[in-house]
């Protein structure tokens, strides 16, 4: 085990082996420089392989990488606009008389030349605006301007423009074009001008204003209203679209795509989409029409017996009962916690109202039912008086009320014979709210809104009893009152779509119920709660 | 060692003539060490081939901090237990403590013998014996680092080592060369 532990190398090995060498055949070199040759091949996006190009982590990396490149590419391709880059170097400053905007602002070395020449005593400028070539036009610039400004002694104004005058991008990226284009030629063309030197070195905006300026200085001293001044924006003359033959690509044009129209963060707000739902609710809850009969108001042409009656509202009550309200509506939230609803509803109003009744003295009668004896009740006659079709429907002898244009009332006090009667009194109305919320708790699961609002009571019919029934068409009733909606409600929104709700709303009457002439007056307020179910959109 | 720097350096500019000279210089010698690893002589040239693949491919990492031979015999000694890692030969071999007794002792005698019948022996081991035999007592390494290399246990090396001597030395006695003299 001691050797074994040791590991002497065994020279015997060792050495027989390095000093062996055994060439192998032709084909393994062969093998190995076609091996080589294929990796020295032209290079293939390793997609898939082996080592690190078949690592998922590579894999997704450059399948992400590629897809936003393509994605960007594409937004590049779809937002950016045509930009004309024959619009930037056209901002020149004319002005006296005889100026022509369209010539100046068409070229900058157009500008240039124009100027000169209808300034008429740059001589110089006119010939080296001839001599100089279409080819190089920054060098005219600069040459021009540097002449201009030395000869008008308005060096001192040119250099502030110059620094003033910012041009946009544009131009500045077509005057370095033409100036690089020029550069070396340029200058050894211009050498007699030391002015030119002197501007040259002036970088590429101040380089672009100082031309600009020569169009204006040039002008302004055969004008010597040279103070005023205007710009004048003009695109170049575009270039006719050549297309270029294939080849490496000689130049790379960055430009910066234009900014994008951003609306103000109003609008985008008022854009934003408003939350709405639609709801379906049950209220049961009392309803009370707080009828009344304020005084006999009528007259009973037919009546045998003088009505003695000074009544008070007192006389007729009412209470409220069990009643149903259903309503199906719809929603919409205008802001975080504001909301507004609207929906329809159908109120199935159930009370009772105690009026007193009326005995009919029967030996006074006379027509049609003096011979049943029956009792009347004030409340069911006063909707009779108040009808303007004296309630055709109205059938005494089956409600056991008797007509009351035929019969005399003997009110409490001076006749024994009349009691209270208790009648069931039904209402149904078709309800429109209107109401507003705001939400005390927003955005929360469990919401909680103050609910205000109008409530449209549209009359639809009152059973008085089992047969009296007044309808809209009597008159009686305002066809349409108004009452006021209030209360507070809980929404429960487990889901994005669907909530319940729970409100507690009272709504009394803001106005009286039935017409001004009506010898009944109703103020019907409900009480209830609403269960209701909700769908968000 | 100037002739190992124009070499790499040729090999570095993927020079063809000067990796064809690199290749006709170490290729005997490598492939010699391959058919000791690999017994068949298609699969020990298919190895030459990838090892010297990656040696053109790898050369920018040769620092000159060793001979350029050793870093060129350890890259064939890798791409070849990588080889012979896929038939993990090295498995399944008994403890040391079973063939201890029946190991025979080493002998600084070194007689003269072809290096083909040595390697003739040696390729006729089983390959786990053969792979730990060659790191061992050829290569130089340790036991603990040949079980490093082969990820298996110090013991199992040692185990595969004494039964590769054990072997040869049988081999030796049965072709009638007396065990006693070799290094064995």
């Amino acid at each position: 085990m001691d050797e074994l532990e040791k590991n002497i190398p065994d020279d015997f090995w060792r050495k027989t082996f390095d000093e062996s060498a055994e060439m192998p055949p032709s084909r393994v070199w062969d093998a190995i420089e076609r091996e080589l040759d294929e990796a020295n091949g032209p290079k293939i996006l390793p997609l898939w392989g082996s080592g690190l190009a078949s690592s998922r982590p590579f894999i997704w990396g450059t399948g992400v990488a590629a897809a936003l490149a393509l994605l960007f590419v594409g937004w590049w391709a779809i937002d950016t606009p045509v930009i004309n880059h024959g619009r930037a170097v056209a901002q020149t400053h004319v002005s006296g008389k005889g100026n022509n905007p369209e010539n100046v602002g068409s070229n900058a070395a157009t500008s240039t030349v124009q100027a000169n020449t209808n300034g008429q005593r740059q001589t110089n400028d006119v010939n080296v605006s001839g001599t100089a070539s279409a080819e190089k036009p920054a060098t005219l610039l600069a040459g021009s301007a540097s002449s201009t400004v030395d000869r008008t002694g308005m060096h001192s104004k040119g250099e502030a423009m110059a620094q003033s005058m910012k041009p946009s991008a544009q131009q500045r990226y077509s005057l370095r074009r033409l100036a690089t284009a020029t550069s070396g030629t340029s200058t050894s063309s211009l050498s007699d001008r030391p002015a030119t030197a002197t501007l040259a070195l002036l970088p590429p905006d101040n380089r672009m204003a100082a031309a600009s300026y020569t169009s204006s200085s040039s002008f302004g001293e055969s004008s010597p209203s040279a103070s005023a001044v205007s710009a004048v924006y003009k695109e170049l003359l575009r270039k006719p679209i050549r297309m270029r033959s294939p080849g490496p690509i000689q130049r790379i044009v960055w430009y910066r795509p234009a900014d994008l129209d951003r609306q103000p963060e109003m609008s985008k707000e008022s854009h934003k989409k408003r939350e709405m739902w639609a709801s379906a609710s049950v209220m049961p809850g009392a309803f009370n029409p707080m009828v009344s009969v304020p005084a006999m108001q009528t007259s009973y042409a037919n009546t045998l017996v003088a009505n003695t009656t000074s009544r008070n509202s007192s006389s007729v009550n009412s209470r409220g009962s069990f009643s149903v309200a259903y309503q199906a509506g719809a929603g919409v939230q205008l802001t975080e916690r504001w909301s507004l609803e609207s929906g329809i509803g159908y109120l199935a109003g159930h009370s009772t109202v105690e009026t007193p009744a009326q005995s009919a003295v029967t030996s006074l009668i006379q027509g049609a039912g003096a011979d049943r004896g029956t009792a009347n009740n004030l409340y069911a006659d006063a909707l009779k008086n108040s009808s303007s079709s004296n309630l055709a429907n109205y059938d005494p002898r089956a409600s056991a009320a008797t007509p009351s244009n035929n019969y005399a009332y003997l009110t409490q006090g001076n006749n024994a014979n009349q009691s209270l009667q208790t009648l069931t009194n039904d209402y149904q109305y078709v309800q429109v709210p209107i109401q507003v919320g705001y939400q005390l708790r927003p955005r929360k699961r469990l919401s909680l809104a103050v609910l205000g609002g109008l409530l449209t009571n549209i009359f639809v019919r009152n059973t008085v009893g089992t047969d009296l029934v007044v309808t809209a068409q009597d008159g009686v009733y305002r066809p349409v009152s108004l009452a006021a909606s209030m209360g507070a409600r809980f929404r429960y929104r487990p889901s994005g779509r669907w909530s319940a709700s729970l409100a507690g709303l009272y709504q009394p009457s803001l106005e009286v119920g039935t017409q001004s002439n009506s010898q009944v007056q109703t103020r019907p307020t409900s009480t209830g709660m609403s269960f209701g179910v909700d769908y968000h959109f | 060692m100037q002739d190992e720097y124009a070499l790499v350096e040729g090999c570095r500019r993927q020079d063809r003539i000067v990796q064809r000279q690199l290749y006709e210089r170490f290729a005997g010698k490598l492939f010699v060490v391959c058919k000791r690893y690999i017994k068949d002589p298609d699969e020990a040239e298919d190895v030459l081939q990838d090892a010297f693949v990656k040696i053109y491919r790898n050369i920018d990492s040769f620092r000159f901090e060793c001979p350029l031979e050793a870093w060129l015999k350890r890259i064939v000694i890798n791409t070849a237990l990588k080889q012979l890692r896929k038939q993990k030969p090295w498995e399944n071999i008994g403890d040391v403590q079973d063939l201890a007794p029946v190991l025979p002792q080493a002998d600084e005698s070194l007689p003269t013998l072809n290096y083909k019948y040595l390697l003739q022996l040696i390729q006729e081991l089983p390959p786990g014996c053969r792979t730990v035999f060659n790191l061992y007592a050829i290569e130089g390494y340790n036991h603990p680092e040949i079980a490093e290399m082969l990820d298996i246990a110090e013991g199992t090396s040692k185990s595969q080592y004494a039964r590769a001597r054990m072997l040869l030395q049988q081999k030796l006695q049965s072709d009638g060369r007396p065990a006693q003299g070799h290094p064995l």
